[in-house]
C-alpha cells in the first residue's frame, strides 16, 4: 500500500448512486483474530497485539488500537470439532458484555444443564469487532 | 527489514494496514503465563502474542510508546469515563524503535507486551511472595492437552528468580 492519499468524502458510481465514504470509515471492521488448536495458536488477526486463554472455553483478545468506549459491536464465533464428544446441540458461543474494556474483548463457549453453566473449550475461534477508534 | 516509514502523527489504524500489507506475520513460541493475584481460585491465564502485532514490534516505528496505553487505561478507570478523548497518545507520540524478544526499547517486545496487555498489579509484583505470578515460557514449556485446564497453576517450585516453566 502506498502512502499517497485519496481524499474524498463520497464515493459515486455511474448508474447506482453515491456513498458517503465515512459509511466505509465507520461502518469497516475494526478487529479481528483467528484462533485454533483450542484456544493455544492465534493464527492470523488484524489491530490484535495477542490473546488470552483465559481457562476451559474462555477466550480474550487485546487490541493495538484501542475502540473508543466499550459500546462497540463484538461478533463471536466458536467452531467445533465434530470428531470430538461433546453434545453440540447444547454447546453455545457467548460474546461476553461484562468483562470488556476498549482494549480487551472476551468470550466463552459452553452448554447449561439444568441449573449448571459449563464452559468448553472450542478448536477454532474467530472474533469482530465494529465501532469506533479510540 | 522494511524500511518503516515515519509514522508519527499517523493514525495507529492507518500504521497497522500498512503493516498487514508490508510485513509477513511472525509466529512466535514464547508465551506468558501469569495469575491474578486478585483472584487466586481462577486457573493460570496464557498470554499469545499475535503474529502481526511481533512483526510490527521488531520492525520498530509502528507502536506508540507502552505509557500511552497507560495513559488510556488510567482515563478508562475513573468512574465517570464514557469515551477516550485522548487517543490522540496512541497515534501522534514518537513511535517504539525495533525490537526483538529481549533486546531494544523497554528490554525488548516480550517486556512490552506484559506491560500492554498484562495488568500492572501483575507484572509489578510478579516475585513477590512464596512463588511467581508471571512466567516467560516456550510453547513446548506448557502442558501438551487442555485436561484439568482449570486446574493449571504456575508451579510452586519456581523460585521467583526463575525464569522457566516447570
Amino acid at each position: 500500500m502506498a502512502l499517497g492519499k485519496i481524499k474524498a468524502d463520497t464515493l459515486e458510481h455511474s448508474t447506482a448512486g453515491s456513498l458517503d465514504t465515512q459509511y466505509v470509515v465507520k461502518g469497516s471492521a475494526k478487529f479481528w483474530m483467528s484462533v485454533s488448536s483450542n484456544q493455544t495458536s492465534l493464527d492470523d488477526s488484524f489491530n490484535c497485539s495477542s490473546s488470552t486463554d483465559v481457562a476451559t472455553g474462555q477466550l480474550a483478545g487485546n487490541l493495538t488500537n484501542s475502540m473508543s468506549n466499550t459500546h462497540y459491536a463484538q461478533n463471536s464465533e466458536m467452531m467445533a470439532g465434530f470428531a470430538a464428544s461433546v453434545n453440540y446441540a447444547r454447546w453455545s458461543p457467548h460474546t461476553e458484555s461484562g468483562n470488556r474494556s476498549t482494549s480487551q474483548c472476551r468470550g466463552t463457549a459452553g452448554y447449561e444443564e439444568g441449573s449448571t453453566t459449563a464452559f468448553e473449550d472450542f478448536p477454532y475461534a474467530q472474533f469482530t469487532i465494529n465501532g469506533d477508534l479510540a | 527489514m522494511t524500511v518503516t516509514p515515519q509514522f508519527q502523527g499517523v493514525h495507529l489504524f492507518d500504521r497497522l494496514c500498512w503493516c498487514k500489507e508490508n510485513l509477513d506475520g511472525v509466529q512466535s513460541d514464547i508465551r506468558i503465563v501469569f495469575e491474578d493475584p486478585n483472584d487466586m481460585d481462577a486457573p493460570a491465564k496464557i498470554l499469545v502474542p499475535d503474529p502481526n502485532w511481533v512483526s510490527a514490534a521488531e520492525n520498530g516505528g509502528v507502536l506508540p510508546p507502552v505509557e500511552s496505553y497507560w495513559e488510556l487505561a488510567k482515563d478508562e478507570a475513573q468512574p465517570d469515563f464514557v469515551k477516550h478523548t485522548r487517543g490522540y497518545l496512541l497515534h501522534n507520540t514518537e513511535p517504539v524503535g525495533p525490537m526483538t524478544e529481549t533486546t531494544g526499547p523497554y528490554g525488548g517486545w516480550v517486556n512490552y507486551l506484559i506491560m500492554k496487555d498484562i495488568s500492572p498489579s501483575i507484572w509489578q509484583k510478579w516475585n513477590e511472595g512464596n512463588k511467581p505470578k508471571m512466567v516467560i515460557c516456550r510453547k513446548d514449556q506448557l502442558p501438551a492437552t487442555r485436561e484439568w485446564r482449570n486446574a493449571w497453576k504456575i508451579s510452586e517450585e519456581l523460585a521467583t528468580d526463575h525464569n522457566i516453566a516447570a
